[in-house]
């Protein structure tokens, strides 16, 4: 395969599984492309490499999730959402172009379908930087002219941490490394929102919308601003749960947009915790 | 510097003390820089006595930060760094909120620094695709008075609510 039907077959590609040996085509394109100095090339092909890889990542979340696999998913899906934001500024899929707006889309829409909401976070310092494109140490004010975020003979540039100095660990609810999920021994997550999800998400390019609504809780129907809140604070419930929103719960709902609706089992509505 | 915001759009002004006289006597001063630290107008500063690290830090990407302000085309802006390169550590709390390193600065420039804090988080906030939220404390020395401007919250939000402080303090 060619440079131009590689990126045919990715851009029309809305299959399970992609062709294991994409990779290999293109780094051996890539290579030739470098030894005729086409940078521009060799970007381009880089873009494509990411597309694959975006898309390989989000196919992985989605068989994890039908094999109810879901931290594996989950980490997929961090995954597909770093490589992304590594292409977005070179490339341009605006219009679903290979599939990627979906793709986009569902990894977030899925991400707060989650239950997870503590993380470890790691505090470290960081005393030397070196450039991944010519391994050059950089300071502050001698740099190597190389940009982070810039392709260079079709790999992107980025900055090695080097000589580190690690602090501690936090607990944290939004933390950069989204695989550091916290699992307390004894308690188990309830995934009962996504496995209502996969039961009609059978094709990972299927399109659905999830709405997040907030919602009053059944216990709070009929309070009265003025009279004592339930929740037993000592104040008035327009001083606390109604001021703080605590008397509100986030409602999840997913409309899915298929030419046959029958096809789509509807799930009835239910109250979802975090743990099992 | 904590790990994260759950904060929409909060603005604390205080009378502070900080002024270029005082940072040019602290000792991480880096004297061989001193000819054009003197200069600037925009001064980038690391935290002192976190999380029990002895020396000061910056807060993650303060290089590409620093980086960006050096390429801001303004011909009153002069910006720098206070440290010295082989001084420059950076404390990485690997949370999802974007902490800026402490700006002293001239009011002559603060809406230019505006302006371009602004920019900077914006493409942040475009190349992550997501809300952000971000935490920026800015020190304005104004003659012999100095206030320290702390925004804590939305990046979208930060433009709107620190100028509308800054044009109340400053140019009343």
């Amino acid at each position: 395969m060619n440079f131009e039907e590689i990126n045919n077959y990715l851009q029309n590609f809305t299959g399970t599984e992609l062709r294991k040996d994409i990779p290999d085509l293109l780094s051996h394109l890539k290579k030739e492309a470098l030894d005729n100095s086409d940078q521009d090339l060799a970007k381009n092909i880089w873009c494509l490499e990411q597309v694959y890889i975006v898309i390989a990542h989000y196919l992985n979340a989605f068989r994890h999730l039908h094999e109810k696999d879901f931290f594996e998913a989950w980490c997929q899906l961090d995954r597909a959402e770093i490589e992304l934001s590594f292409l977005r500024r070179h490339f341009d899929y605006s219009g679903n172009k290979y599939n990627l707006g979906i793709i986009e889309n569902h990894v977030l829409q899925l991400q707060k379908m989650f239950p997870y909401q503590y993380f470890f976070s790691r505090e470290s310092v960081v005393k030397k930087w070196y450039c991944s494109i010519c391994n050059e140490e950089i300071s502050l004010r001698k740099s190597c002219g190389h940009k982070v975020g810039e392709i260079y003979n079709g790999e992107q540039c980025c900055r090695v941490a080097g000589d580190i100095e690690f602090l501690g660990i936090a607990l944290v609810t939004d933390p950069f490394d989204k695989y550091t999920v916290i699992f307390p021994k004894g308690l188990d997550y309830n995934y009962s929102m996504l496995e209502s999800l996969m039961v009609n998400f059978k094709d990972p390019f299927q399109i659905w919308e999830l709405s997040i609504t907030k919602k009053l809780k059944v216990e709070y129907e009929g309070a009265g601003k003025n009279r004592p809140c339930i929740c037993n604070s000592g104040k008035k419930y327009k001083m606390c749960c109604l001021k703080s929103g605590n008397d509100l719960y986030d409602h999840y709902h997913i409309n899915f947009f298929v030419d046959a609706p029958t096809t789509i089992i509807p799930v009835s509505e239910q109250f979802v915790h975090t743990w099992k | 510097m904590l790990h994260e915001s759950h904060k929409t759009k909060e603005l604390k002004v205080n009378d502070v003390n900080l002024s270029f006289s005082e940072i040019y006597r602290k000792p991480y001063f880096p004297h061989e820089h001193e000819e054009s630290i003197k200069k600037a107008n925009l001064l980038l500063l690391p935290f002192e006595g976190m999380r029990g690290f002895e020396k000061p830090v910056f807060p993650e990407e303060t290089m590409s930060f620093y980086n960006y302000i050096r390429e801001y085309e303004n011909n009153e802006l002069i910006p720098d760094i206070c440290i010295s390169d082989q001084d420059y550590h950076e404390l990485e709390l690997h949370a999802d909120l974007i902490t800026l390193p402490l700006l002293l600065l001239d009011k002559v420039v603060l809406p230019i620094a505006i302006g371009l804090i602004t920019h900077y988080l914006t493409q942040k906030q475009v190349a992550r695709k997501r809300d952000l939220k971000v935490k920026v404390n800015v020190t304005v020395v104004d003659g012999d008075k100095s206030k320290s401007l702390s925004y804590e919250g939305d990046v979208d939000q930060f433009e709107e609510t620190v100028k509308a402080a800054s044009d109340n303090l400053f140019n009343s």
